[in-house]
């Protein structure tokens, strides 16, 4: 079925394409809203890359799996708008990344464990933690812990061994809670 | 284990990843780490907490806004520019034709269905009309059918797939060329075309009446004598004045059988064989071929319209000369079918003897007539092997020769044994 709308979408077909991605429009959208951190550009960003995805369909290989395609190619259009709006746009992250500099922001190495504080307030500094953090961070705890992909598809998605997704998970995890403990500590 | 490990495995154990031998190290190290034992439960609630944010739904108007952009896109990425899509259309029109020929492998087996069951004699005419219609429309749906196919397999070939207006203009002709032939310049036939000829030989006794009387009739029924040539049997002799000649006569379909037997009747038929050959399905490729054409120039002469360099002018002009070359090639081949059908073809070979009815010679049944006739067999079988065998003997002779040679040695030292 899925492999008949994709040879259609090939020959331009826009209705093909349409019934294609009807099941991952919301995932792409949410892809996007996480990566980009606001419904704006969630919006564009996520069409953009739908759109990206029709033009460049006849690329697609049959054996990979068609969502996963679809995914990397949000996170890259996320990945790409990000970078050019680079100047305008800083990360906490970036310079958070380093422990040692880390160590100097915080002062202890903990600060307040983030069990102390209310589950609404914890989930709302979540949100705005996310977007502190690096695309490539951000991309992996999206995937893993807000839509629950398994290492290996992340692997698979954004093209990295299943290692480095862990590793990077550990990492982005850290830094995650790092930034939440900063950010609940301002308030 | 240390802190740093721990951590690492907290993460894997809150997606599990963890085998149990390190889920107990691991246990071990929290129970006698306090700070890791806070660093433990910090990750699993946040991680639980990321597992509860529901997802987002789609913004209002998503799908319609996505849905005008992809229209767009399509568009965008179909029609790069104007010539892309004339390389593309020369491309694509190749393999079009490769796939005709797939397309008309139904086609010509519905043909010959119905031609063999439309020919059966047992069916009445009424029938046979009845059939001749059905057969027409079943034949109609089997080749739309057919043209989509290939239409859809030329598209998997083509790199990108044509814009969305030209894939059905593309299409149309193909059922046009069978449905809505009026409207089209050329009126192509429908039903069946069948290339009919004939040829009859005639033994005659007077050549000359029967050369006017053919005349009269092929006049008659509104057909010609395309060539025509007599000529005597023997040049030097006054004795046989016997003619004989070939006559090639060009009859309207309808005024075919009737002129046969009428022929037929003017002598003695020594040979008759008639010939039809079916070229319905030459003849719809070749109308469908001429239609695309069509489509593809008019496409040009869009382009022309459009176009400025001279360079293009000129280019588009040659692809159009080329084009106009090979429809007006199609179309004549078309002509000539048709014309082939309405005047089929009659060759007519006539001999003139001097007396039709056969000379039956008396035969000689009495029993000496057969003793003679078996002695002088005899006699006939008796010389002619004696002319093979010498003939045998002459062609073998090499071998003979030296096969006596062989022999007279052995037979020398059989001699000069015995003598010891």
């Amino acid at each position: 079925m899925e492999s008949m709308l994709i040879e259609k979408s090939i020959q331009g077909d826009v209705a093909s394409f349409e019934k294609l991605i009807v099941k991952y429009n919301r995932y792409v959208y949410n892809i996007a809203f996480r990566m980009m951190g606001n419904e704006e550009d969630a919006k564009d960003m996520s069409q953009e890359a739908l759109i990206k995805a029709f033009r460049a369909i006849s690329q697609f290989k049959m054996e990979a799996n068609f969502s996963t395609w679809l995914y990397r190619i949000t996170i890259n259009t996320c990945k790409d708008e990000m970078r050019k709006r680079k100047e305008n746009v800083l990360s906490y992250d970036v310079e958070v990344a380093d422990e040692g500099t880390l160590k100097d922001i915080i002062g202890d190495d903990r600060g307040n464990p983030i069990l102390i504080y209310e589950k609404l307030e914890l989930k709302e500094s979540i949100e705005t933690a996310l977007n502190a953090l690096s695309e490539d961070n951000k991309s992996v705890i999206v995937l893993k812990d807000l839509l629950g992909y398994s290492y290996e598809e992340i692997g698979e998605i954004l093209q990295i061994p299943i290692g480095t997704v862990r590793s990077r998970l550990n990492r982005s995890r850290s830094a995650l809670k790092k930034i939440l403990q900063i950010q609940l500590a301002e308030n | 284990m240390k802190c740093e490990q721990a951590r690492d495995l907290m993460h894997a154990f809150v997606d599990d990843q963890v085998q149990s031998k390190e889920i107990e190290k691991l246990n071990q190290h929290i129970d006698s780490c306090e700070s890791c034992t806070v660093e433990f439960e910090e990750i699993k609630y946040l991680v639980q907490l990321m597992g509860e944010m529901d997802l987002k739904a789609l913004p209002k108007g998503f799908e319609e806004e996505l849905h005008e952009k992809l229209v767009l896109a399509a568009q965008d990425f179909e029609k790069p520019s104007w010539f892309d899509v004339i390389i593309k259309k020369l491309k694509t029109f190749k393999m079009k034709r490769m796939y005709y020929g797939f397309a008309a492998v139904p086609v010509m087996i519905m043909i010959v269905v119905f031609a063999t069951r439309g020919f059966n004699p047992l069916k009445g005419s009424m029938e046979e009309s009845a059939m001749d219609v059905m057969e027409y429309g079943m034949l109609e749906v089997e080749t739309v059918a057919a043209s989509l196919d290939a239409n859809g397999l030329r598209a998997n070939f083509s790199e990108s797939a044509l814009p969305a207006g030209s894939i059905s203009t593309d299409a149309k002709p193909k059922s046009e060329s069978l449905s809505d032939l009026e409207n089209t310049d050329l009126d192509y036939r429908e039903g069946r075309l069948i290339i009919q000829s004939a040829n009859l030989r005639l033994d005659l006794e007077k050549y000359d009446d029967v050369i006017a009387q053919i005349h009269e009739m092929v006049n008659q029924t509104g057909g010609y004598i395309e060539s025509e040539s007599t000529s005597f049997k023997y040049y030097n002799s006054d004795e046989d004045n016997l003619k004989y000649g070939y006559l090639t006569l060009r009859v309207p379909a309808e005024g075919y059988g009737s002129i046969i037997t009428s022929i037929k009747s003017l002598g003695l038929v020594v040979n008759e064989s008639n010939n039809a050959s079916d070229i319905t399905k030459m003849y719809r490729d070749t109308a469908a071929e001429i239609e695309n054409l069509k489509v593809t120039e008019a496409r040009f002469r869009e382009i022309m319209a459009q176009a400025v360099e001279i360079e293009d002018i000129l280019n588009i002009e040659n692809e159009l000369t080329r084009l106009r070359g090979s429809i007006s090639n199609y179309e004549k081949q078309i002509q000539d079918w048709e014309a082939l059908v309405d005047m089929t073809t009659i060759y007519v070979e006539l001999n003139e003897v001097k007396n039709l009815k056969p000379v039956v010679e008396p035969i000689d049944d009495s029993l000496i007539g057969k003793a003679i006739d078996g002695l002088i067999g005899t006699v006939n079988r008796i010389i002619r092997g004696l002319e093979n065998m010498f003939i045998w003997i002459i062609s073998v002779s090499p071998y003979l020769i030296a096969l006596a040679i062989a022999g007279l040695l052995v037979g020398k030292l059989y001699k000069k044994r015995r003598l010891k």
